[in-house]
C-alpha cells in the first residue's frame, strides 16, 4: 500500500470530526438548546462517510485484503468514535457541568473575585434541582406533575446509573458528592 | 491488520494493569496513575515491528481509547447530580417521589460545596476567606469556556 493512501487513510477521522465541529457551529444558529441531538446526528453522517473513505481507500487485489480494510475501518471507528466523544464531553461540560458555571460566575465578577456567600445564594440546592428537572423533562426522561410528583418515563439513564455503579463497584471507586 | 491488533493488545493491557491495581491498590487510585499506565503501556509497542504509518495509527487509536476511558473515568469519580436524581427515580421502580424528598436529598449534601474544594484542590481558584478567586488557570478555563459559550449558542444549564 502506498504511503500516500495510508496517510489518506489516517487523516480521514480528522477531516470528518472538522465537518462534524462546523456542522455544529452553523446548525446552532438556526436550532437553539438542541446540541447534543446535532452533535450525534453530526458525529452518525461523519462515521458514515469515514467507513465509505476508508473502505474506498484500502488496497485491493491483495491477499486477504478485505481484512486489511476491515482493520482499517475499525481503527478509525475508534479514532473518529474518541474525537466525537471529546467533542461531545468539552460542549457538554459548558451546557451542564456545576464546576464550569461557577469557574464562569467568579471569571464574570470585575476582579475575578466572588464572596462564598454569593456563590452560595446564586447557586443553591434547590436551584440545582430544579434545573436538572427542567432539562430532564425537556429531554422525556421524567416527567413531574403539577402537585411535586416525579416518575422516569425512559430507562436509558437509568440504565447508565446502573451501568456506572456497577462499574465503581468493580474497580472501588468511592464518588465524590 | 498489524496496526489493529497492536492497539488491542495496549487497550487490553491498560485496562488489565488499571482494573489489577484498582481493586487491590486503592491507594494508588487517581487520574494521575491512570496517565501514567497509559504512557508505561504505550511503551511496550516497541516489541511489534512497525511501519513508522502503522506506529502513528495503532498510537493514535491506542489513546482515542485511553482519553475516551479517562473522560469516563471522570463520571465515575464524580457523583452528577443529574445521574444521583436518575438514581433516586429508577430505585422507586415507578412509585412517583415528591420534589420535597428529592431536594433534601441535595441539601444534606450540598454539591456547590464539594465542587468549590475540587476546584481549589486542582488549582483552578484559591480560597481567601471568605472569597474565592480565580487562579492564572482557572482564569484561562473559564475564558475559553466562555468563548466557546459564546461561538456555539450555548446557554448554561448546569
Amino acid at each position: 500500500m502506498g504511503t500516500l493512501s495510508y496517510c489518506w487513510i489516517i487523516l480521514l477521522p480528522f477531516i470528518a470530526i472538522s465537518g462534524v465541529v462546523l456542522g455544529h457551529w452553523l446548525m446552532a444558529r438556526w436550532i437553539k438548546n438542541r446540541h447534543w441531538v446535532i452533535i450525534v446526528v453530526a458525529s452518525i453522517l461523519g462515521e458514515i462517510w469515514v467507513l465509505l473513505k476508508t473502505g474506498q481507500s484500502a488496497p485491493k487485489g491483495l491477499t486477504l485484503a478485505w481484512l486489511n480494510g476491515l482493520s482499517y475501518m475499525v481503527l478509525n471507528t475508534v479514532i473518529f468514535g474518541g474525537l466525537c466523544y471529546g467533542y461531545f464531553t468539552v460542549i457538554n461540560l459548558n451546557i451542564t457541568a456545576l464546576r464550569i458555571r461557577l469557574l464562569k460566575i467568579i471569571y464574570q465578577s470585575p476582579d475575578k473575585t466572588v464572596p462564598e456567600t454569593v456563590l452560595m445564594a446564586e447557586y443553591h440546592p434547590e436551584a440545582v434541582i430544579q434545573m436538572r428537572i427542567a432539562r430532564l423533562e425537556k429531554m422525556h426522561q421524567i416527567h413531574c406533575d403539577t402537585s411535586g410528583q416525579c416518575v422516569l418515563k425512559r430507562k436509558e439513564l437509568a440504565y447508565l446509573v446502573r451501568l456506572i455503579q456497577k462499574i465503581r463497584t468493580w474497580l472501588n471507586i468511592k464518588p465524590i458528592v | 491488520m498489524k496496526a489493529l491488533m497492536v492497539c488491542v493488545f495496549l487497550s487490553g493491557l491498560f485496562f488489565f494493569i488499571h482494573t489489577v491495581i484498582w481493586r487491590y491498590q486503592k491507594r494508588f487510585q487517581s487520574k494521575k496513575m491512570l496517565l501514567i499506565i497509559m504512557m508505561v503501556v504505550f511503551l511496550f509497542i516497541g516489541l511489534f515491528r512497525l511501519t513508522y504509518l502503522q506506529w502513528f495509527h495503532s498510537a493514535l487509536a491506542y489513546f482515542s481509547v485511553c482519553f475516551s476511558y479517562l473522560i469516563f473515568y471522570l463520571w465515575l469519580e464524580n457523583d452528577s447530580p443529574t445521574l444521583r436524581f436518575i438514581g433516586l427515580l429508577s430505585d422507586q421502580n415507578g412509585t412517583p417521589m415528591s420534589l420535597a424528598t428529592l431536594n433534601s436529598q441535595f441539601i444534606e449534601k450540598n454539591p456547590i460545596v464539594g465542587r468549590l474544594d475540587i476546584l481549589v484542590e486542582e488549582g483552578f481558584c484559591v480560597y481567601e476567606p471568605p472569597n474565592y478567586r480565580l487562579t492564572k488557570k482557572g482564569t484561562v478555563v473559564a475564558r475559553l469556556c466562555t468563548q466557546l459559550s459564546r461561538l456555539f449558542n450555548i446557554a448554561l444549564e448546569g
